[in-house]
């Protein structure tokens, strides 16, 4: 396909041409064959009014002629429906009334005073000029529909490479960026089509650099973070030898300080590498109740440490199609954060179950919970419930639950907050399509 | 191998075609066919002299004899014709189909025979 | 008479438009200048056979006119089953075949056209007869060439299979001639199937011009006509796959 208007009109034309050209060849034959039929009635009209004249006992044609014949103003013949007196109307063609009809009258005058007239009645030559017009047009209405059927069509075909255009566009997310290929590009929609893809290449490199920026950016401060650690190390280490003593507790702020860091520096990552535009997800059947028990394993140190009580509670097992790397990551991450926010001796407790189609795991802690105005905020990145001012003063980046949620959006899954089953404390439910 | 099957078939027809035919004629004056009904014996092979006598050319056309044959004007062509189931076969000059109309009537041969011998 | 002067040019005409929108669909380039050269070709030889048309029509018998054409017939089949087992639409059989074409349908306006003008009373109705003629004409060549436009995109393998109908279409042709002629024995016919389509109708015409349809064929036309098709099938078919294995 070259040009769409090129193709519209070649072919629009073609059909206009071909539909109404066939209608009118029908036209001209259905006309013909009702002529035909009109002039063989006059035949028959004819051979009629002959034999009225010399046959009086001969059946009448239902449609009759009237013949009248004079001489000198004296009735000399007359059909049935003739008139008794002898006409006195003008020469040729007239329309007169007679015998309750209105005839088509034609009188004709001859030498010795004779005089003719015929007549055929009105209505019946209207009704064969009404069937003859009828025959013709008929054919040329009849090709309207076919016309504008044909021309429906034809549109439709001529612009579907702009329809795909459009849904292509419109199916696509947000984050695709890959050119639009058509199945067939007409020249109208070449210099569109171009325009479009080169805006997408551009567009597709700039979010690429934008993304990789802030891992790039953590990936290069992994280095100098893990000098100044050895450094702090090796100097905390000569501060000891030495017997100095850290009265103001600068070095335990300092080594926190850079533990934070590194935290922060690993997240900043694992967010980026959780990110729905980057994770390559592999998705396999896994049993999360076993994998809860194995992250609960992992924690075991600072459950202990805090004097936790933790259950698990629900089915025994409870499969999903998840990947691995980022389900492990995701109860982690919800666990660390029970752990870190509850007060030593406090409750977690672990449910899971199925509800219809849906894989449900809540996180119950006793800890101080959430006020339910700050749900919506606190999966944005950086956020930090209660500002800097952390109650707790326990350190964390903020990024945890960006990357539990991006991880729950990558399955398709949902999270909600809502306040614990203890005292206090908050309860995260996610949800994951079985 | 074809060629050669086609040019046997070739051979084979050429004696056909020239073994004798019965002759009929149909003149054309005035863009009118003479006889306008031709009577023809059925089963048989017949060649038509067609006789064109005015000067316009015509086309002999018939759709159920399949034939369609071009005569100049003043001039004569010859259709070969045959062998014919019984039944009428309309024809036409297709220059002029309004007045250039016919019916070739083909005769089963035993009422040919009673034909020929009445006349 | 109109009617009859529609249908008189269209069936000249229609089987050299839909032969000739096949071979421009054929060819991958040179459109413009392959439809050039063809109406050129046809135009020149029509023009160089006129004035010898009356000698021509009087040789062999008076059937050299129909011996002309079965040659054109022949010839055309020949250059469609080259173009049919070739590897790309060549340029020099497609001309060959518009050229035959043109030749027949030429010639056979050139004397129908001897009746039209100069003739006042059938003036008019040929004139408009040809113009309808020709819009129907042309129409179906515009409607045929974007329906293979369509065919060669889906697959293009299509396009070759439309060059059987067309070669069966030259085969029955010749065969009738020739058995007009009295070279081939004539037969009775097979059917009449001229109640359901009408060789004197539009899509009879339409028909015929794209397969060689015949309302009362013989068995000779129509063993000619399947043989053609079934033959040809195959050939088409094996040259295809070969081609697609050398392709591979």
């Amino acid at each position: 396909m070259t040009s769409v208007r090129r193709y519209l009109i070649s072919v629009l034309i073609a059909v206009l041409v071909l539909t109404s050209f066939l209608a009118a060849l029908q036209s001209y034959r259905l006309s013909a064959e009702r002529a035909r039929e009109l002039f063989d009635q006059d035949l028959q009209l004819i051979a009629g009014a002959i034999w009225q004249q010399y046959d009086v006992n001969m059946p009448q044609p239902a449609q009759g002629l009237a013949v009248q014949l004079s001489r000198h103003g004296e009735l000399k013949y007359r059909s049935e429906l003739a008139p008794q007196a002898v006409n006195s109307w003008a020469q040729g063609y007239s329309e007169q009334n007679f015998a309750g009809k209105r005839w088509r009258v034609f009188v004709q005058s001859g030498n010795n005073g004779w005089q003719i007239m015929v007549a055929q009645p009105l209505q019946q030559r209207l009704q064969l000029a009404d069937e003859l017009i009828t025959a013709s047009i008929y054919p040329v209405v009849l090709s309207l529909p076919v016309q504008a059927l044909l021309i429906w069509l034809i549109v439709s075909r001529a612009l579907s490479p702009l329809r795909s255009l459009s849904a292509q566009l419109a199916s696509r997310k947000a984050n695709e960026l890959s050119p639009v290929t058509l199945e067939q590009v007409p020249e109208e929609l070449k210099q569109v089509l171009q325009s479009t893809n080169q805006l997408f290449e551009r567009l597709s490199a700039t979010f690429a650099r934008e993304k990789r920026f802030a891992s790039d950016v953590a990936h290069e401060l992994r280095t100098p973070l893990s000098v100044l650690e050895i450094n702090l190390h090796n100097a905390l280490t000569r501060w000891q030898q030495q017997g100095l003593s850290d009265h103001d507790e600068t070095m335990l702020a300092l080594q926190q300080g850079v533990e934070r860091m590194r935290q922060l520096i690993e997240q900043i990552m694992l967010l980026n590498r959780t990110h729905p535009d980057n994770f390559q997800a592999k998705t396999r059947l896994l049993d999360w109740v076993a994998l809860c028990r194995q992250v609960v394993s992992e924690w075991f140190s600072q459950l202990e440490q805090k004097q936790h009580s933790i259950s698990i509670e629900g089915d025994e097992h409870l499969m999903v199609k998840a990947d691995d790397f980022a389900l492990r990551l995701l109860v982690s991450n919800l666990l660390g954060n029970a752990i870190k926010y509850t007060p030593a001796g406090g409750q977690i407790r672990l449910t899971l179950h199925t509800s219809r189609d849906k894989a449900v795991l809540a996180i119950e802690d006793s800890g101080p919970g959430i006020p339910p105005q700050e749900y919506p905020q606190v999966f944005n990145r950086f956020y930090r419930v209660g500002g800097d001012r952390h109650q707790f003063a326990v350190p964390g980046a903020g990024l945890g639950l960006a990357i539990v949620k991006d991880i729950v959006s990558l399955h398709n899954g949902s999270i909600y907050l809502a306040p614990a089953g203890f005292a206090s404390g908050l309860k995260v439910t996610v949800e994951l399509p079985l | 191998m074809t060629l050669q099957q086609a040019l046997a078939a070739l051979a084979l027809c050429i004696p056909l075609a020239v073994e004798a035919r019965q002759e009929f004629v149909l003149t054309l004056k005035d863009h009118l066919f003479n006889p306008a009904q031709l009577a023809v014996p059925a089963g048989q092979k017949i060649k038509i002299r067609l006789i064109n006598l005015d000067a316009a050319p015509e086309e002999f056309e018939s759709f159920p004899l399949n034939r369609e044959k071009v005569v100049l004007g003043n001039s004569e062509a010859i259709l070969y014709l045959g062998p014919l189931a019984a039944g009428e076969y309309p024809f036409f000059g297709d220059y002029h189909p309004d007045s250039a109309k016919g019916v070739l009537i083909v005769i089963p041969e035993a009422q040919w025979q009673q034909v020929q011998h009445v006349n | 008479m109109l009617i009859n002067t529609v249908l008189l040019v269209t069936r000249e005409l229609l089987p050299l438009l839909l032969l000739l929108v096949l071979m421009l669909q054929l060819q991958s380039a040179q459109k413009s200048r392959f439809l050039l050269l063809s109406v050129l070709l046809s135009t020149a030889l029509v023009l160089l056979l006129a004035p010898w048309l009356a000698l021509l029509t009087q040789l062999a018998e008076g059937n050299g006119l129909e011996l002309l054409f079965v040659a054109c017939y022949g010839v055309s089949l020949l250059a469609l089953i080259i173009l049919l087992t070739a590897k790309a639409g060549p340029f020099s059989p497609a001309l060959v075949v518009i050229t035959a074409q043109g030749l027949i349908c030429g010639i056979n306006l050139l004397l129908y056209s001897f009746t039209g003008i100069g003739n006042v009373d059938k003036g008019d109705s040929y004139w408009l007869g040809t113009l309808l003629a020709l819009g129907i004409g042309l129409s179906i060549a515009v409607l045929w060439f974007h329906l293979l436009d369509e065919l060669k995109r889906r697959t293009p393998a299509l396009l070759l299979l439309m060059l059987l109908p067309a070669c069966a279409r030259q085969t029955i042709e010749a065969l009738a001639l020739l058995q007009q002629t009295g070279w081939l024995p004539g037969g009775q016919a097979l059917w009449d199937s001229g109640v359901v389509v009408s060789e004197q109708s539009e899509a009879g015409v339409f028909l015929q011009a794209w397969f060689g349809y015949e309302a009362t064929p013989d068995l000779i036309q129509l063993t000619g006509w399947l043989l053609t098709l079934i033959l040809l099938s195959a050939l088409g078919y094996r040259c295809y796959i070969r081609r697609v294995k050398n392709g591979l």
